[in-house]
């Protein structure tokens, strides 16, 4: 990829950035969409119409006569393009899927980065053969192959009774569903209920069909240990009560080679942390958050951003965003005046209230109290995997808090938590998670560590210039 | 409710205050740290961990690098394994004729001073560390050159002066020094005084600023490096590495606009191999950028090729405390009883944590040290001016 | 050898590549992790700090978690998951 100049870049080519892409440029703005994935989309438009999805489901047709668009309009789409920083200016290096090194400079950022699944972890769970929700889904939805004919489904949260459906509608068989909340944990509050009464009903109407293609499916059921050797061969699981903790008797063994594990979301805001961007921390809102006001502006003057960064809502939540934060755009870089589609941006600011009303009751199902996270945490044995890169144990921490580095920077000094090639991706919010249990501390009061470029891993050859497999 | 009074307060935790906090306590004294944030939160925890031997002007610099090195053999059994101290040898790389032929002039001068250097051919370098490509034509190898953890150096030294009998007080910040009568006598935190018989200076790249709060002008200013991390690999590197490039643009100068820029390599215990280094004057940011991350790459890449294929996970910049001439600043202050410096140690600090911690302890314990610190003292740039 | 390929899935065209030597029938738009599972291979790597036992395979399935990590084409640390098949394409696993 060239070196490039735009008016807008769009970090992210998920259903946040096409709404906003679309939206720039039927006004006029120049767009390039920097994707990382193979194909744009995001998570949730997988597989494109190939893995013939339902297309009852007004925000798949919408996304996908979004991204399909695209390509005949101005907005210049790189895919396999990571972005491993920004500079004030502002301007982006980039990576690309062959190897090559780009800047990109851009008048007005918004960052769409989405979002990755979030765990908790338990014995074994390093195991070949487990995998997050999100990697069956892709599995399935993207390549059309299964991981195995029988997956076994766990965690917590609304995610897992869609992969498990997911599974069972492509071939495969689910023998159970567990769920870490309790039954009435999953009782919406009657007022979103009434509300959005079809999106529940749809809810519904996928856990009937779950249990009539012979899934079981459990509530207060945790994953206590995966088991196996060279890869999975069975899961142990058992019940908790009302504070969390395993009623002792309950334990029952899942003959499986495959796991599906998912514990929820957590917002990709390293970019966001980069350019200086405030955050908050707010469970409702799925942990840690991109600070943006109404127009979906970001403390950072010229940076917006929109979908799950702001807080994991869903697909719906991330198409109105998208629109938003493209209005909110326009409108500063003067390619739109103040009073233009007043009526238009009002609905969609009340839309995502709406939204944001669903979004807070999503991440509620994989959001447990802090005593209760506290004892499940307090129970893991010390050998639990935490930085799976850095292979640091549950033990690590525990020691390394009682010496006295209680912050998650402290803690990454002593023990190399957070170290290794995946830069904390997947054991941030565990460490997280660890350090409110141990210290006490809420996780609002443990800072985020900084996060720095490159944002990415990324080949020296790359950062050389010469792309180290340019042919 | 905390201390009211020391007899020996050092400030800054780094390698250097915790050295001397150690080397104290090995004398019977029990000092108090004040750290105005973590341990090792400064330089020390932004630095590679070289301990290099060839990369020190030759007459005193190399001189105190060269008991220092020496010391870090006894530090080991002191300190234990996990400080990560290795000796696999260092090689200084050489690029071009012009840069050769500087070299062989250096050469001679640290043989002199009495580090044994051999200068050999660039076959023989790519037979000691196959991983080098052509560009190398020349090398100079010491068997003495070594590596370090400095973050866990920093805090081996800590633990073994705290279990000593040594306090340490962190996210506390020096407000104010108290001077009476040409006499340092104590500091100012934001809540409340502490007495001290003894204030120590090790607050490296901020030095200056804790010598304003006494009064002094002290030209330390911070010199930023960045630094490349790699992803963990299997043993890339048999030794730690540097660019003769800016060693021997001392020698002849010209050198030092036509070379690119000085690099230095070591493979960490972890397997991450980190990649040094630019050199800025940039204030107190800290922050890496693009234009250096790249330039450090592509200064690499054509040297060591195999490492075109490693992933970079990690970035980072430290601030190297400066001194005018390059020597650090260590010893009694005229006109200051009381008050002791021990900063200026420019990209050094690792390396000659060992001798100024014992120096400095040795200094406050006796009034003597076991060679004279007159070409460090603190004057020295007033008296260049006169 | 069970066929975990799902039968409503629109493939591309198939291609052929080589896993560890061994000559392995795909399709266009595949990747490389989902491949590699097809062909009942889940454990892609020895960890790298070696003090761990188990082996480790593709986790997150989206480019974050670095786990599926193979030598693709002589180039080693391609994520599995991120990368669709070729034809000609050379995999090895357990590659650094």
């Amino acid at each position: 990829m060239d070196d490039r100049k735009v008016d807008v870049a769009i970090v992210g080519g998920g259903l946040a950035g096409a709404a906003a892409a679309d939206v720039l440029d039927r006004h006029g703005a120049s767009v390039l969409v920097l994707d990382d994935n193979l194909h744009p989309g995001g998570q949730y438009l997988r597989g494109g119409r190939r893995s013939g999805g339902s297309l009852s489901d007004r925000v798949r047709r919408r996304g996908l006569s979004l991204i399909e668009r695209l390509p005949s309009s101005s907005v210049a789409i790189a895919s396999r393009a990571e972005v491993l920083g920004i500079e004030a200016g502002f301007a982006l290096l980039v990576a690309d899927g062959n190897g090559d090194l780009s800047t990109v400079k851009c008048e007005r950022i918004l960052l769409a980065t989405g979002a990755r699944e979030r765990f908790i972890p338990f014995k074994g769970w390093t195991l070949p053969g487990v995998m997050a929700t999100g990697a069956v889904q892709i599995l399935v939805k993207q390549s059309g192959i299964l991981p195995e004919r029988e997956t076994l489904v766990a965690g917590a949260g609304l995610f897992l009774p869609t992969v498990a459906r997911d599974i069972q509608k492509s071939g495969g068989r689910v023998p159970a569903v567990l769920n870490e909340t309790s039954f009435f944990q999953q009782v919406p509050p009657p007022g979103l209920l009434v509300r959005q009464f079809a999106k529940f009903a749809q809810g519904g109407a996928m856990l009937a069909r779950l249990r009539l293609a012979g899934t079981a499916v459990y509530s207060s059921t945790r994953v206590l240990e995966a088991r196996g050797d060279e890869g999975l061969r069975e899961v142990v699981a058992a019940r908790v009560d009302p504070k969390g903790n395993v009623i002792t008797g309950t334990e029952t063994v899942y003959r499986t080679g495959s796991l599906a594990a998912g514990f929820g979301f957590t917002a990709n805001v390293e970019l966001a942390q980069l350019a200086g961007c405030g955050l908050a921390f707010n469970s409702r809102l799925g942990g840690w958050v991109v600070k943006v006001n109404e127009e979906l502006e970001t403390s950072v003057d010229g940076v917006h951003a929109a979908g799950e960064i702001t807080a994991i809502g869903g697909a719906a939540k991330s198409l109105t965003e998208g629109r938003l934060a493209g209005y909110g755009i326009l409108r500063r870089m003067g390619l739109m005046k103040p009073h233009e589609r007043r009526e238009e941006i009002s609905a969609l600011k009340k839309l995502r209230q709406r939204q944001m009303a669903f979004a807070r009751y999503f991440n509620s199902q994989y959001t447990f109290p802090q005593e209760y996270l506290a004892g499940w945490i307090r129970g893991l044995p010390g050998g639990v995997p935490v930085c799976r890169c850095e292979e640091v144990n549950l033990g690590d921490i525990r020691r390394a808090v009682a010496e006295g580095f209680d912050t998650p920077a402290a803690v990454k000094k002593a023990t190399r938590c957070g170290m290794g090639i995946c830069q904390g991706s997947t054991c941030k919010t565990i460490l997280l998670d660890a350090l409110a249990a141990i210290t006490g501390k809420t996780p609002a009061q443990i800072p985020m560590p900084s996060a720095r470029v490159p944002v990415k891993p990324v080949y020296l050859g790359t950062l050389a210039g010469g792309g180290p497999w340019n042919r | 409710m905390g201390p009211q009074t020391a007899d020996v307060l050092i400030v800054g935790a780094g390698v250097i205050g915790a050295s001397i906090a150690f080397h104290l306590t090995r004398l019977g004294i029990k000092p108090l740290l004040v750290e105005k944030s973590d341990p090792a939160a400064g330089s020390s925890g932004a630095c590679d961990g070289l301990v290099f031997l060839q990369s020190k002007k030759p007459g005193l610099h190399l001189k105190l690098a060269l008991e220092s090195r020496k010391r870090f053999d006894s530090l080991v059994d002191q300190l234990g394994s996990r400080i990560e101290f290795k000796n696999p040898g260092g090689l200084c790389l050489i690029e071009s004729e012009s840069e050769l032929a500087a070299m062989q002039l250096f050469v001679a001068e640290q043989r002199t001073s009495g580090l044994d250097v051999e200068l050999i051919d660039g076959d023989e370098a790519r037979r000691r560390e196959p991983c080098l490509s052509r560009k190398v034509i020349a090398a100079t190898f010491s068997a003495l050159d070594s590596q370090v953890n400095p973050y866990a150096l920093t805090f081996a030294f800590l633990r073994a002066a705290e279990s000593a009998g040594a306090r340490i007080l962190t996210g506390v910040e020096v407000k104010g020094i108290e001077v009476a009568s040409s006499k340092a006598t104590g500091i100012f935190t934001e809540n409340r005084r502490i007495g001290a018989s003894v204030v120590v200076n090790a607050a490296g790249a901020l030095a200056a600023e804790v010598g304003r709060l006494a009064g002094l002008e002290i030209p330390v200013t911070p010199r930023r490096g960045q630094i490349l991390v790699t992803a963990a690999v299997p043993p890339l590197l048999r030794h730690c590495l540097i660019s003769a490039q800016y060693v021997a643009a001392k020698f002849k100068p010209e050198l030092a606009a036509a070379g690119g820029m000085g690099f230095s390599l070591e493979q960490a215990d972890s397997g991450n191999i980190l990649i040094g280094s630019t050199r800025e004057f940039v204030g107190f940011d800290r922050r890496t950028t693009f234009d250096g991350i790249r330039t450090i790459a592509s200064r690499i890449a054509p040297v060591i090729p195999a490492l075109k294929n490693v992933p970079v996970i990690r970035t980072f910049g430290g601030l190297r405390p400066y001194t005018p001439d390059g020597l650090p600043i260590l010893g009694k202050v005229a006109g200051l009883e009381g008050f002791i410096m021990a900063a200026g140690h420019e990209g050094d600090g690792i390396a000659l944590s060992a001798i100024t911690g014992e120096l400095i302890a040795d200094l406050i314990a006796t009034g003597r040290t076991q060679f004279p610190l007159d070409a460090f003292r603190l004057e020295r740039f007033l008296e260049g001016a006169a | 050898m069970t066929e975990l390929r799902i039968k409503t899935h629109r493939r591309g065209k198939q291609v052929a590549l080589s896993v560890n030597g061994i000559p392995v029938k795909a399709y266009s738009g595949e990747t490389v992790f989902a491949v590699l599972l097809a062909e009942g291979i889940r454990a892609l790597r020895r960890p790298v700090k070696n003090h761990s036992e188990t082996a480790r395979g593709g986790f997150c399935g989206m480019g974050v978690c670095q786990e599926c990590r193979v030598t693709i084409d002589g180039m080693p640390d391609r994520r599995a998951c991120m990368t669709e098949v070729r034809e000609g394409m050379e995999v090895v696993t357990d590659g650094r």
